[in-house]
């Protein structure tokens, strides 16, 4: 008989392992039959599987773990060298091994110059005689020693001796927050005071440029100073990580590979803590650090890790898709708004996290001093992130939000009855509606007067806005029929209606649903307010505030501008509780003057209040505002109109957009807080004329007006310098991925624009204290000249470049911008193009210098029209139902533009040296931005008009919530 | 280096799209870097035992995929590659161990436990690998199952992930291979051609 195939042996040696092991033989026989080949061939194997026992059951690696392994068996990486009691490294002495940690060995030294005692990590991998290497090494060494903080180890000195690398850190007596752990999970408030701790740390480091990229528990270090003090937590190891500015003067906006990043041969942190962005290999950056912060606070509250796997394959899988069990299901007592933070530390995606070490510092403080002062609201879930929403979670989190409102409704309820001290502050999000988006920053929500409600904006995939209402008891929002193009709403007194603003008109509209009424002809509006009189108040973009009844009929003005202040507008007005008095943002061609003032219906008197740019919303003794980009709570005197004391900071990144022009996107009302925050970033996405999306640069940043270079490769643009917080020039290739930086001091410098030969660049800058126009070399070898001085305080911004080489035009002032052009030619002097009342900005060349497109908002909305160049003589009007940012095709027989619902349009030219010429405009596509009649430029046309590369912002992709903050002033307690 | 992680990348897409050439051009790369790394690995594991055995497979991947998206969904064969060049590194590690305690012997070894505290389980390791060779000339997937789990560290749900299989078939297939190898590296040598 022939040799059983092993294909039978197999099948039948399967199907006997199925049966229980005292059964398998009779099994294998009976399968077998007659062929006693088969049979004797899976007898052998049956006998040999018991005999095996757990042979190969546990992996390779784990067998060669066992083995004494010399390092001299594989020596692919440079060794590490052992340094021994007694050496000496530098003007230090080693005393002992204190730790291994995963970077190198730490011991404990002496400085002999200081007598003092420190901690020496010698790194494991070296640099070796790489000098680039070195370089790195010292320069992320000197960054991370230039951080003082009481979190933070202190990094004293870093050396190299005889190819060894080592760190002279701060000696610290205590444990690490990894040995801790191993006794067991920490008291809550211990563990919301240590996570407090690191936030601070990490704030304060990212605001270097820092960031971590491999915080662990083996990287906190708790010291104990005294038995009986509670530990002080230190973070440690910012070996790994790195400056994320990028390294100046070089080519980096290609991502940098994971190699170029870390020490050879050290381990890139720990699986356990990475975070998805890390693990996915796309970047790391500041939100990384709040991913692995939420771990730590997730094992330090409940004991456990947060992502668990058996093995490597199956840990990383569950921190890419996996939720961990909700902290209240391992700690019942865990408060909601622990949980919340947690999860959104927790968040898959970046954009999802907090944006800011010092949000979620914010947030941890207001948790700890909720969770001390009241027993906790029992709502024991947390608000689920929003991507990765699989169905069973999707009703998690609506059965989450219920739990929440609820409990928000209690609170509500509670604190009607007078016990504000003892109510707890809850915070929780509302997403946009399904299919639709939230505006950028701007002032498009309004909380009920009884706070039970908010109406906000939202804006459907085809940008028409409409107006929403969300019932807090409630888990979804509805829309308002008739609200659609509504902006700037505002609650009637009683609650039962909505006042907005749309196509230019005051209406109002029922909540409960109805018909929608028109009050009066309001046209360039920012800002409404009610009161119980029935009185409307409105502010208007030219003129004061102006009162109607909120049956309509007559309005009539209440303030007057100053002129003694330049003022030129009074908006967002909004109505102190008494109804009488009001605040309202005056606006200023002088900057200092621009601020909030208190008016009153019975007088005409006005009183200063405060500085500021934006909408205000008063709030019982507070009054919130923006600062910078920060959303403040000050505490507010209506009697005397006056603020007091420091203001205390709720919130970061509450506006985006123009705040001067378009409100900051917060409200409060009944002790309710409603805003919204979220990341300046953008992305520049390149698209065909049909909108399709044909290439992108990979790195988003807070980037603004792209200048296409002549050569079209090029593009400057603006973008954030890490240190400064400011705006300076890059140069971005897109085909290569690359930006370089252009400009390198502190200074703030926007709007560039390029010569004709592309050698220079001219960009507006405040270097010397006024808005100056500069242009530099754009080859890196400096050659930075003064265009032009600015005078009087106006500003100056270019907005073209002459083909010919010989005219660059400028914007001078701000509301109202007029259009001068400066000449290139030494002897030449300024002059203006187009002076008027109102706005004419963004001109543009044709490119045989014969014609300006512009922007103006001579009609009453911003309009695209061309002139004659030079003498600014005839005009014609290019855009048909408003339009701003037009751009020449290189040939100047088309203009595009934006319309201001985002669409980009087109018009052919057809112009002669006397005529010119336009026809109907049409759509090319949706680029999604939302334009107001802004200063920034948004897009860039390739010389052929066939390519669009468009900054697209990372908000409209992945917009952040709405939060809603209930008993916002039962957090305000502890600042006081 | 950014050239090589670009290229790795291409690499795990061309062969996620049913380019072999591309396979065969990833193993070198994966095998120097997963090589590098087992060496500080192997090295750092006596004074750290926190450290996953996985760990170096997953920091390979990080390194050699680098900042690219495509990564992840290239995942399964990444892993299948990465079992495979572990093997190599594993089998490289024991087989320089070997030679630095003693002669070049014969692969086969007893495996009882008098043996296996004398011997090297370097040695257990080598034997292993011999056979493995040997098993993947009549079951390459049961070979393949073998790699994975063993010197890829996978679990078995895992296995059954990257091969697109059941787990039940993934136990019996695992269970035969054992069984398989086990006999075949205690077969005393008159039983090794049979």
């Amino acid at each position: 008989m022939d040799a059983p195939t092993w294909d039978r042996v197999k099948h039948v040696f399967q199907e006997a392992l199925d049966s229980p092991p005292d059964a398998r033989m009779a099994r294998a026989r009976e399968l077998c039959g007659d062929d006693r080949a088969l049979l004797a061939e899976v007898e052998s194997l049956l006998a040999t599987h018991q005999q095996a026992g757990d042979f190969a059951e546990q992996p390779a690696v784990e067998l060669l773990r066992a083995l004494p392994s010399e390092a001299t068996l594989l020596t692919a990486v440079a060794p590490g060298r052992g340094v021994r009691a007694g050496d000496r490294l530098g003007a230090y002495e080693i005393h002992s091994l204190i730790g291994a940690g995963g970077m190198g060995d730490v011991y404990k030294a002496c400085d002999t110059r200081l007598d003092r005692t420190v901690a020496i990590k010698v790194m494991r991998a070296h640099t070796g005689g790489d000098s680039h290497a070195r370089e790195r090494f010292d320069r992320e060494a000197r960054a991370v020693a230039a951080l003082s903080h009481p979190h933070i180890c202190t990094l004293h000195d870093v050396g190299h001796q005889d190819g060894v690398d080592f760190l002279v850190m701060e000696h610290l007596a205590g444990e690490t927050l990894a040995s801790r752990l191993a006794t067991g999970p920490l008291s809550l408030p211990q563990a919301l005071e240590i996570a407090i701790q690191i936030a601070a740390a990490l704030d304060s480091a990212h605001r270097a440029g820092i960031v971590h990229r491999d915080l662990k528990p083996g990287n906190v270090f708790l010291v104990k100073d005294r038995a009986s003090a509670p530990p002080t937590a230190k973070l440690l190891d910012f070996g790994l990580a790195k400056a994320s500015a990028p390294p100046t003067g070089a080519t980096t906006g290609s991502p940098v590979p994971a190699s170029e990043l870390t020490v050879p041969g050290a381990l890139l942190g720990t699986v356990q803590y990475m975070a998805p962005e890390q693990l996915d290999g796309t970047t790391a950056d500041a939100r990384t650090d709040m991913f692995a912060l939420g771990l730590v606070l997730y094992e330090m509250i409940t004991g456990r890790k947060a992502f668990e796997g058996a093995s490597q394959a199956s840990l990383i899988a569950a921190i890419l898709e996996r939720e961990p069990p909700p902290l209240s299901s391992l700690q019942p007592l865990t408060p909601p708004a622990v949980d919340r933070i947690v999860r959104t530390c927790l968040a898959k995606h970046p954009d999802d996290r907090f944006q800011t070490a010092r949000d979620l510092l914010r947030q941890l403080t207001w948790a700890r001093d909720d969770d001390s002062r009241a027993a906790g609201v029992d709502a024991a879930r947390p608000v689920a992130t929003r991507r990765s929403m699989r169905p069973h979670v999707v009703w998690a989190a609506v059965a989450t939000i219920a739990t929440i409102t609820a409990a928000a409704s209690a609170a509500l309820v509670s604190s009607r009855r007078q016990v504000p001290a003892a109510a707890s502050s809850i915070s929780f999000s509302i997403d946009p509606p399904p299919g639709t988006r939230f505006p950028r920053g701007t002032a498009d929500m309004a909380v009920s007067p009884d706070g039970t409600r908010l109406v906000f904006v939202a804006l459907s995939a085809d940008g028409t806005r409409r107006l929403w209402v969300r019932r807090f008891d409630s888990v979804s929002a509805r829309p308002l029929d008739g609200s659609e193009n509504g902006y700037y709403p505002f609650w009637s007194p009683d609650g039962r209606s909505i006042g907005f603003f749309a196509s230019g008109k005051l209406r109002r509209i029922d909540e409960a649903g109805g018909s929608v009424q028109v009050l009066c002809d309001a046209p360039f509006v920012r800002g409404g307010t009610w009161n119980r009189d029935g009185t409307i108040l409105i502010g208007g973009s030219s003129g004061g505030i102006q009162r109607l009844a909120d049956t309509g009929g007559a309005v009539t003005p209440v303030t007057t501008l100053d002129a003694s202040r330049k003022e030129h507008s009074h908006v967002w007005p909004v109505f102190l509780p008494d109804g009488r008095r009001f605040l309202y943002l005056a606006r200023s061609e002088i900057r200092e003057q621009t601020g909030i003032y208190q008016g009153s219906l019975d007088s005409s008197q006005t009183q200063r209040v405060l500085a500021a740019i934006s909408n205000v919303s008063p709030a019982g003794n507070y009054l919130f505002a923006l600062n910078s980009h920060s959303l403040v709570a000050h505490a507010y005197d209506a009697d005397r109109a006056r603020v007091a004391g420091e203001p205390v900071t709720i919130a970061d990144q509450i506006s985006l957009d123009n705040p001067e022009r378009s409100g900051s996107a917060f409200a409060s009302s009944a002790g309710v807080l409603a805003y919204r925050s979220a990341s300046p970033d953008s992305r520049l996405v390149e698209f065909d004329r049909d909108g399709r999306e044909v290439g992108s640069f990979p790195t988003a940043a807070d980037y603004q007006n792209p200048a296409l270079a002549p050569d079209g490769v090029r593009t400057a643009i603006e973008k954030t310098d890490v240190a400064s917080g400011k705006h300076t020039i890059w140069i971005v290739e897109l085909a290569r991925g690359v930006t370089s930086r252009l400009l390198f001091d502190a200074f703030g410098a926007h709007g560039p624009v390029w010569s004709p030969d592309g050698s220079r660049v001219a960009f507006a800058s405040n270097r010397l204290g006024g808005i100056d126009m500069y242009s530099t070399r754009t080859d890196g070898v400096g050659g930075e000249e003064l265009l032009l001085a600015s005078s009087a305080k106006l500003s100056l911004l270019p907005t073209d470049w002459s083909l010919d080489g010989r005219y660059l035009l400028y914007i001078l002032g701000q509301t109202p911008g007029d259009l001068w052009i400066l000449p290139m030619s030494p002897r030449e002097k300024a002059q203006p193009f187009l002076v008027s009342p109102s706005n004419e900005l963004q001109g543009k060349f044709s490119p045989d210098v014969r014609w300006v497109a512009y922007t103006s908002d001579e009609s009453g909305a911003p309009e695209v029209y061309v002139r004659r160049f030079p003498g600014g003589d005839g005009k014609w009007r290019v855009s048909t139902h408003g339009g701003t940012q037009p751009r020449w095709r290189h040939d100047g027989k088309e203009i595009f533009y934006l319309a201001l619902d985002g669409r980009l349009m087109a018009a052919a030219v057809t112009s002669d040296s006397s005529t010119f010429e336009t026809g109907a405009p049409r759509t090319l596509f949706d680029t999604g931005i939302t334009t107001g009649f802004l200063d920034h430029d948004l897009y860039v046309v390739s010389r052929d008009g066939q390519r669009i590369l468009v900054n697209v912002s990372a908000e409209e992709k992945s917009p952040s919530p709405i939060t809603v903050v209930v008993n916002w002033d039962a957090k305000l307690k502890k600042f006081q | 280096m950014a050239d090589r992680s670009s290229t790795v990348s291409g690499l795990l897409q061309a062969w996620g799209q049913g380019d072999l050439q591309a396979r065969d051009e990833l193993l070198p790369l994966v095998y120097r870097e997963l090589r590098q790394r087992a060496a500080g690995y192997l090295r750092h594991e006596r004074r750290d035992h926190t450290l996953q055995p996985t760990a170096l497979v997953n920091e390979a991947f990080l390194r050699l995929v680098g900042q690219k998206r495509v990564a992840w969904q290239n995942r399964a064969h990444f892993l299948g590659v990465a079992a495979q060049m572990m093997r190599r590194i594993l089998v490289d590690h024991a087989r320089a161990h070997r030679a630095a305690k003693r002669p070049h012997s014969a692969y086969q070894v007893a495996l009882d436990d008098h043996v296996a505290v004398t011997e090297p389980r370097s040695c257990e390791l080598l034997a292993l690998d011999h056979a493995l060779d040997e098993l993947t000339t009549f079951d390459p997937r049961m070979a393949q199952i073998m790699e994975l789990r063993y010197f890829g560290g996978l679990s078995e749900q895992e296995v059954a992930e990257v091969l697109s299989t059941s787990r039940s078939t993934v136990t019996r297939e695992w269970q035969t291979a054992r069984t398989w190898l086990y006999r075949r590296m205690t077969a005393s040598p008159d039983r090794t051609e049979a």
